[in-house]
């Protein structure tokens, strides 16, 4: 096939786009979406309409009762969950299905009689001609991705002055997401020639494959999360989340339906982990800049506490990650390490016996521990005074949280002469976000957000990543979803080739 | 087989919805052409005869089940031998969403030609087939006649050694006929090789050098216009004057003698001709015509099939 002919088809694909009235509709319906982030600027403490107007977020939210000013940071959280609804809401599922609907009809159109006669009657092989229909649905995606992406985050950059590049990441991954769907579609198309049935049977597959996918990283979870208890069950008083046991001894059907669900899940295309590397993609960008990143389970300080400083050298799985006051370094220091589950024991476990040997040590007086599942992150926390630290004792206090497969514990110590000093009392309240560590203790707080609370990864997905174990391996979920792509495609191909025009 | 021959087919058999257990509709049962250089070929045959099963698998649009078939000596189904054939299907369907111009430098293009050369050709194709008015509306506007139309110009627009058309005046208007007419007449004086399929025996007629006929999937008669086209026996005399005592003149030759204004036609072989000549000279009488009747195509299709189904 000549440059030329290539030309021709391509040519041909995005014509055939455009004149698409879905197409044009849904265009028009993004501009329309896209739009107020042209219009309205969010600003860290009022909104901007048409670069003249400005209303303070407690007036406007104020009438339903929201105390805005209790927020940090309104106008990112404004601007993310613009971002976060019409990009996985309404682009990623909604949006998806418009997209099938609109091209279902390339392929069948294409194959109708007296259509197929003259078009397959020219010097270029079939599969071209179908895979331009396949192009032609990728332009199709591509450009209403890149509109509503692209123009609001050129919006919100312009306007708000907010700029999220990792937000960028949706538009190569809806693309991703909808190839794998409309080859789905150009299969059935050319297996039925019937617009419906393609438009229908994506629809379905979409549904389905999405559906299996959740329910396997549902089903990941109960099983890790089983062998976690397993090994070393908690007390009665802790709340059960839902986990639930795994027999250890399987049914043969059991056995059976659970490798046809894995298997299900292997060779299926993994779309809904297309979200997770959009976001895991997204969170990188974001995350550079960050106090620390563990790449591997997604944990992570946003920023350091105020006023203290990181210790070179430190090792999250070591000693631990250390920052001391900046300007009293011996004055008060936060640790925070980790030990795998397996080896530490849970939270409750672990904090229980750390609050047992406390009580044997004479020093050590009003040694307490008790939970703290006020936030997100469910802890047990452990306090106490040493006496035989510093000038009048030093006050500690531990937390025990899970995050995964790893217990954390995170540390706060100080003098008590610290502790008392009216600025460090008030360095708290700039760190308040989710966790309230050290409120009662060293009158300091940080900010300390893992994975779920930042709404990006959760549970099974903090498994995933570049260089994971197979089956949670991102670059196995790409190159197995191509593969995909690859063999719906051929047999497409392969039915084409043998049609009787 | 030459390396001149445009198309050559051998034994060709087209079976479609056979199976294991299904025994299929037999759509050609051993067809056997050959087409060369420079000639108007017509293929002829009642609905289903196979005349557009033929004409796919030449093109590679169907699967044939056995057989040879060869476009300019390369096997049918490769894409190469394609691009020196321009082709006009049947109730064909255009892009509905590409303008007259577009369809011409879409198709041109998709024949390896670059887009320049086309966009120079197009307007006088444009102008061939009468369309130029209309050249940048949407295909999706136009009438039946319109997209038969430039359905003929996209067949051209990349100047093809061969030229398929498939039913070429199908709902087009009389005048529109005979334009489509003369641009295959155009394109013969050209020295292009055009196959035409057509159930319109006086456009084959009119245009064609060699007639295939084709009924049940199997080739019952071929050959020129005139071999196909028998002498009926009858022959026409025009006659100056013409004679009150002409059947005394002509008594005992030939049979059904028919009188009228300015002569006469009876039944009578070559000898009986010869004599009736020679007895009207004697009798002063001037021949100024003397035409031998033949069977028009029409007759002698509906004569062949008919037979063919006897």
């Amino acid at each position: 096939m000549n440059s030329n002919v290539t030309r021709a088809l391509f040519r041909d694909a995005f014509a055939q786009v455009v004149d698409n009235r879905v197409f044009r509709i849904l265009l028009v319906i993004l501009c329309v979406l896209v739009l107020p982030t042209f219009l309205i600027g969010a600003r860290p403490d009022h909104l901007t309409v048409l670069f003249f107007w400005n209303f303070p977020y407690d007036e406007i939210f104020g009438f339903f009762g929201t105390a805005v000013s209790t927020v940090e940071n309104p106008d990112r959280v404004l601007v993310q969950a613009v971002q976060k609804i019409l990009t996985d809401g309404l682009a990623g599922s909604f949006g998806i299905m418009f997209g099938i609907a609109a091209t279902a009809f390339f392929v069948p159109r294409m194959l109708e009689k007296g259509a197929a006669d003259i078009v397959f009657s020219k010097p270029v092989s079939r599969f071209a001609l179908l895979l331009t229909r396949y192009f032609a649905g990728l332009i199709f995606a591509g450009v209403l991705a890149t509109t509503m992406i692209g123009g609001m985050h050129l919006g919100f950059l312009l306007v708000s002055g907010w700029s999220d590049p990792g937000f960028l990441w949706s538009i190569p991954i809806l693309i991703y997401v909808f190839a794998v769907m409309h080859a789905v579609s150009v299969l059935v198309g050319v297996m039925t020639r019937s617009s419906v049935a393609a438009m229908l049977v994506t629809l379905v597959f979409f549904l389905f494959n999405g559906g299996l996918h959740q329910a396997w990283h549902v089903s990941q979870r109960m099983r890790g999360e089983s062998r976690v208890v397993q090994s070393e069950p908690e007390e009665s008083e802790e709340p059960q989340d839902g986990e639930s046991r795994d027999d250890d001894e399987h049914s043969t059907f059991a056995t059976v339906a659970i490798f046809a669900f894995d298997t299900a899940h292997f060779v299926l295309p993994k779309t809904t982990e297309a979200d997770f590397i959009a976001r895991s993609t997204r969170l990188r960008l974001e995350r550079r800049g960050y106090e620390f990143w563990d790449r591997e389970t997604n944990f992570f300080v946003a920023e350091p506490p105020e006023g203290f400083t990181r210790e070179a050298g430190a090792d999250i799985d070591g000693g631990g990650l250390v920052w001391s006051d900046t300007a009293e370094p011996n004055a008060a220091r936060i640790v925070l390490a980790r030990k795998p589950v397996l080896d530490a024991g849970t939270r409750m476990g672990a904090s229980k016996k750390w609050h047992e040997a406390l009580q044997t040590e004479p020093q050590v007086v009003d040694a307490t521990r008790e939970k703290d599942f006020r936030h997100d992150l469910r802890a047990y926390v452990v306090r106490w005074t040493r006496q035989d630290e510093g000038a009048a004792g030093r006050r500690h206090a531990r937390w025990f949280f899970e995050d995964g497969a790893w217990l954390y514990t995170f540390d706060v110590e100080s003098d008590l002469a610290w502790v008392a000093k009216d600025e460090n009392v008030g360095r708290a309240e700039r760190y308040r976000h989710r966790l309230n560590f050290g409120e009662e203790s060293v009158g300091n707080e940080i900010r300390f957000d893992v994975g779920s609370s930042a709404g990006a990864v959760t549970g099974v997905d903090k498994r995933y990543g570049w260089d994971a174990e197979l089956k949670y391996n991102y670059f196995f979920s790409i190159g197995s979803t191509l593969a995909f792509i690859v063999v719906v495609l051929l047999l497409a191909r392969w039915k084409l080739a043998r049609i009787d025009f | 087989m030459t390396s001149a021959t445009m198309i050559e087919v051998r034994d060709l058999t087209k079976t479609y919805g056979g199976g294991l257990f299904k025994k299929g509709y037999r759509a050609l049962d051993g067809v056997s052409i050959s087409v060369g250089p420079g000639s108007v070929f017509g293929l002829l045959g009642p609905n289903g005869a196979g005349k557009t099963t033929l004409v796919k698998i030449l093109l590679g649009l169907a699967h044939k089940s056995s057989g040879d078939a060869q476009l300019f000596g390369e096997p049918v189904g490769t894409a190469e031998p394609r691009a020196r054939v321009g082709y006009l299907p049947e109730a064909h369907r255009l892009p509905l969403y590409l303008s007259g111009r577009q369809v011409l430098e879409l198709f041109g293009q998709m024949c390896g030609r670059d887009l320049d050369w086309v966009k120079a050709r197009v307007p006088a194709l444009l102008e061939l087939v009468d369309m130029t008015g209309a050249a940048d509306r949407k295909v999706r506007e136009y009438s039946k006649g319109m997209q038969q139309r430039i359905g003929l110009a996209q067949a051209l627009i990349h100047d093809p050694e061969l030229v398929i058309l498939d039913e070429p005046t199908d709902g087009v208007d009389p005048v529109g006929r005979a334009a489509i007419r003369e641009v295959v007449l155009d394109l013969k004086r050209a020295g292009k090789t055009i196959f035409i399929n057509s159930h319109l025996l006086m456009e084959v007629e009119l245009v064609c050098d060699r007639v295939v006929i084709m009924d049940k999937g199997r080739i019952v008669k071929q050959g020129t216009i005139q071999e196909l086209t028998p002498r009926t026996g009858r022959v026409r005399l025009e006659l100056s004057p013409v004679p009150a005592n002409l059947e005394h003149v002509l008594a005992g030759l030939g049979s059904n003698l028919v009188k009228s204004e300015h002569g006469c036609e009876l039944q009578a072989n070559d000898n009986e001709i010869d004599q009736a000549v020679d007895r009207l000279r004697a009798a002063g009488i001037s021949i100024r015509g003397l035409e031998a009747r033949r069977m028009n195509l029409e007759q002698a299709f509906i004569e062949t099939v008919m037979r063919e189904r006897a």
